[in-house]
């Protein structure tokens, strides 16, 4: 099992071998009323294990090739959407009017209800060197004993870790 | 720690495997190719599904993702870029995990990406033309910028030689899909305008990337009403990533982006109150609605051994010993015969050397000196490995010590011999020759002086080896007798004694793990509280050394006595891994002690190992297992499924919940049901009224069991009292909700499609950005003014 942790995402579970325990109830999910509508698969043909992925050729005849010449330059560094926005030049147009930056949802004006970092539960309590929130006491000491890696992911995940650039 | 999950568990899912099925070849593109039918993209951050217009179902619906990869042509030296779009990639293929998609946000940005969609949607729907010369309709982000449907349109109609484009907003025609068919007294089938659409209503469209909401005023899209909320089905599969990984460690390999999709899709539930529901996780009340995932985990079998299987185990080791032994005693003796023969060669050689200087002796040579002049000797001696005469002496008397000694172990020493040895060590030594000055000796008498020589020092070693080790013994011996004599005196005193400075050692033990960690710490250099301390301790030196400087003229002397150098230790803080070795050597001896002596505390470690196996108990999760593998350090240790299997509990409805609490994710915006708030109050009453008894939830982030209830329930709290409230869901699948209101739309009204669509002509007159505005358009915006 330790080793698992260390393999490539994609490829380790792809290797083990799935358990026949007799006693277990494994209970595949059943669509009920509460499991979600499940999706309408598109026409396809058949599966294709043994043969290699299939790939999209860049050649094709419904392609204008002088277009592909154009925009032959593999350095052509695409604008990132900020880049974009700021390029829109928003700010010079009348106020009415909608615009990506304009129809964003502002901050809320009630106070946001703080959840605890371990369990998720409502968290009375804010450890004040951390800054994690907890909902027990008990956690308490759990919270101090952790190392500086382990705070920062568990802030990390409601964007309130340290980040130095 | 009370967080931890017991035996009673809810059900036990499989981990889900990803399917890889690659879309299919068309076959029939010549029926669409003479009608000329539009082809309907809905372009989505997640994925694109395309098809013809008037299907009930796109042909595809993929990934949005490329991956690319050089391979060589077998036989030619040739690589070719192989481009994979999709669904053609397989989750274990390596170009998946460097598979680029061409939006950020909700918006296309990578439009080489875009290209590389376009053409395997072109390209597995059909066309084989010389120009895709089918009217386009497309989906695009709310709002979306000028620039991004700029390039959009010029890759459509310089790229493809499209002969027009619709742009539309995929919400709205989510909604058309579901009012049309629903409302059965509209007349859709022919009419111009939609006015299946409600005539006000308000469409949520929770999708991958953000969630907006969308009025609907006059059969219109209004908007300047609409807003966008930065959280979706993405923000979700990362906080149940996120979740997962922190709770469980040494599982994360598992939760792949597709995997983490699956596992959302599959087990979480929007809550109907999210407070109440909290609380009755929190009180231990939903225990069985906490889902198991099994990992792929191999079943250890250990049978127990019968008596026979026992025997032949203890057999094969007993064989096994003799085989080692019988191994380990012809290696001696092959060592012992090397020896014997290096002895052999030595004498002989000693032999030869006073052969050589006899032989030169009577020729006339009357030389005293040692230094051989022969160089057949001078290479026969270094051959050995020896520099000159002296060491050959050495060597030899060594050579045959070692001998002596092997053949003793071994058995091997006759019986004279034997006897030889004992009164060796019992025998006066003399050595007459060495208190004759060397002049008066003749040349062989010379050699046996220093041959005597050498015996002595050796002898002498020896002895006083021995007299080391009888020392030592007694030494050992007065400090048992010692500890002994303090326990029998004060019994009671001298336990007290044991445990505080075990206890002490303890304490010590800690701090330096505790130091260690601090200082693999990865934060940074100047922050680190072991370097600030360093620096700390280096100032307050420099500043003693110059108050004292300052006190009395005298000139630096530091570091001339031996204690000064011991501040490097104090700066540096290092201890030295010498005293950690003594440390533990202490604390086990005192251990030792104390459970020969001390019948409380043989008690105490029985309980505490009984403890700490309890608290390790693969039945329950422990919190304080964080970052470490959770595999205990027992040897015996066999792992069962409980250590294969990731929970699900309160995530369940936290992963889904951010939707409406997006400070759950640090996204510091208002949530859905203030939102609709906000937006309801900028119309008159009227209108707001008919808005909340037309509620309409697309995109893939509203599948959840449970949205809809709750979105009702939100919606109560904030309309004014018995006000009429209704919400729908897409009735089928809401992910295909746009496309196949896209797909009716322009077919059942196509010719407002072709209206509003842009043609060729019109882009290269009015520009890129150019749109017609209709039901589910955009606002058109003024091209973007240039900045001064």
């Amino acid at each position: 099992p330790l080793s698992m942790a260390s393999k490539e995402k994609g490829k380790a579970p792809a290797k083990r071998k799935l358990s026949a325990s007799k006693d277990e109830d494994v209970d595949i999910m059943s669509t009920g009323e509460s499991s979600r509508p499940s999706k309408k698969a598109p026409a396809t043909a058949g599966m294709d294990a043994p043969a290699p992925p299939a790939t999209t050729p860049q050649q094709q005849p419904f392609k204008n090739p002088n277009y592909k010449n154009k925009h032959e330059s593999k350095k052509k560094i695409w604008r990132q959407l900020k880049t974009i926005l700021a390029a829109e030049n928003y700010s010079s147009r009348p106020v009415d009017l909608p615009t990506y930056t304009n129809i964003e949802a502002a901050i809320s004006l009630m106070p946001s209800k703080k959840y605890c970092d371990f369990t998720g539960y409502v968290a009375p309590y804010r450890d004040a060197k951390t800054h994690m929130r907890y909902c027990s006491a008990d956690l308490y000491p759990i919270i101090r004993g952790l190392s500086d890696e382990h705070v920062q992911a568990y802030l990390a995940v409601r964007r309130a870790n340290v980040v130095l650039k | 720690i009370i967080h931890f999950i017991n035996m009673q568990l809810g059900r036990v899912f499989p981990l889900p495997e990803p399917v890889h099925v690659p879309d299919a070849q068309s076959s029939d593109y010549t029926k669409f190719k003479s009608k000329h039918t539009s082809i309907v993209i809905d372009n989505g951050s997640y994925s694109c599904r395309a098809g013809w217009s008037g299907e009930a179902s796109p042909y595809m619906s993929f990934r949005g993702q490329v991956g690319k990869q050089r391979s060589k042509l077998p036989g030619s030296n040739e690589t070719t870029l192989n481009v994979y779009v999709g669904n053609d990639m397989r989750d274990a293929d390596l170009v998946k995990f460097q598979a680029k998609g061409a939006f950020d946000s909700n918006v296309v940005y990578h439009f080489d990406v875009q290209e590389s969609v376009l053409d395997h949607v072109f390209s597995r729907l059909g066309v084989d033309d010389s120009r895709v010369s089918h009217p386009i309709l497309m989906s695009e982000a709310v709002c979306n910028p000028n620039y991004s449907r700029q390039k959009m349109n010029e890759l459509l109609f310089e790229c493809y030689s499209v002969p027009s484009v619709c742009y539309g907003v995929d919400g709205v025609f989510g909604l058309y899909n579901n009012a049309s068919s629903s409302s059965p007294s509209s007349s859709s089938t022919s009419s111009s305008s939609p006015s299946s659409l409600p005539k006000h209503a308000l469409i949520i469209n929770s999708g991958h990337a953000c969630t907006h909401l969308l009025p609907i005023y006059n059969h219109q899209f209004h908007a300047i009403n609409s807003k966008r909320l930065n959280v979706g089905g993405f923000a979700s599969s990362e906080l149940l990533k996120k979740l997962a990984s922190l709770r469980q460690p040494m599982h994360r390999a598992y939760l792949t982006p597709t995997r983490t999709n699956m596992l959302k899709e599959e087990h979480c539930y929007m809550a109907e109150n999210y407070m109440d529901e909290l609380k009755a996780y929190q009180l231990g009340q939903r225990e069985d609605e906490v889902h198991v995932i099994q990992l792929p985990f191999t079943e250890v079998v250990v049978n127990p051994k019968t008596e026979e299987e026992k025997q032949k185990k203890a057999q094969m080791r007993k064989e096994q010993g003799q085989r080692l032994k019988e191994f380990s005693e012809k290696k001696r003796r092959e060592k012992l015969e090397e020896c014997e023969s290096r002895l052999a060669r030595y004498q002989e050689l000693q032999q030869d050397f006073s052969a050589v200087k006899d032989a030169r002796k009577q020729g006339g040579d009357d030389d005293d000196e040692d230094i051989l002049d022969d160089e057949d000797l001078l290479a026969r001696v270094e051959a050995e490995g020896l520099a000159d005469e002296d060491e050959l002496i050495a060597a030899t008397i060594d050579l045959e010590d070692q001998v002596k000694k092997m053949k003793k172990r071994m058995g091997l020493l006759t019986a004279e011999e034997e006897k030889a040895d004992e009164d060796d060590d019992d025998e006066v030594h003399t050595y007459p020759l060495l208190d004759i000055p060397d002049d008066q000796l003749n040349d062989t008498q010379r050699r046996e002086k220093r041959k005597q020589r050498f015996l002595k020092n050796m002898r002498d070693g020896r002895v006083a080896q021995k007299k080391r080790k009888l020392v030592d013994a007694e030494k050992k011996q007065a400090a048992v007798k010692a500890e002994e004599d303090k326990r029998l005196a004060n019994p009671a005193q001298y336990l007290e004694e044991l445990r505080s400075k075990r206890k002490s050692l303890l304490d010590k033990r800690d701090q330096r793990v505790k130091m260690k960690a601090q200082l693999q710490a990865t934060s940074s250099g100047s922050r680190r509280t072991v370097d600030r301390q360093r620096l700390r301790m280096l100032t307050q030196l420099e500043g003693e050394a110059q108050s004292k400087r300052k006190k009395v003229d005298v000139e630096d002397n530091f570091g001339a006595r031996d204690e000064d150098w011991q501040v490097y230790l104090a700066v540096t803080g290092d201890s030295a891994q010498d005293d950690e070795d003594d440390d533990e050597a202490q604390i086990i001896q005192l251990e030792e002690l104390l459970t020969k002596h001390d019948p409380e505390f043989a008690a105490e470690q029985q309980q505490q190992q009984q403890m700490n196996k309890d608290n390790s108990n693969s039945n329950v999760i422990n919190l304080t297992n964080v970052g470490t593998d959770g595999a205990s350090s027992s040897s015996t240790y066999v792992p069962t499924a409980r250590d294969y299997q990731i929970f699900l509990g309160v995530e369940r409805i936290r992963v889904p919940e951010i939707v409406y609490q997006p400070p759950m994710v640090g996204v510091e915006q208002m949530g859905l049901t203030e939102m609709i708030m906000h937006t309801l109050a900028r119309y008159s009453k009227e209108v707001q009224d008919e808005m909340s008894q037309n509620v309409y939830c697309t995109g893939g982030n509203v599948g959840f069991p449970g949205f809809q209830k709750r979105l009702e329930n939100e919606l109560m709290a904030i309309r004014p009292f018995q006000s009429v409230l209704r919400v729908q869901v897409a009735r089928d699948d809401p992910m295909l909700d746009a496309w196949r209101g896209m797909s009716k739309w322009s077919s059942e009204c196509n010719e407002t499609f072709k209206k509003v669509s842009v043609t060729r002509q019109e882009y290269d007159e009015m520009g890129g950005h150019y749109i017609k505005k209709y039901f589910a358009s955009n606002e058109p915006l003024p091209a973007t003014p240039s900045t001064n």
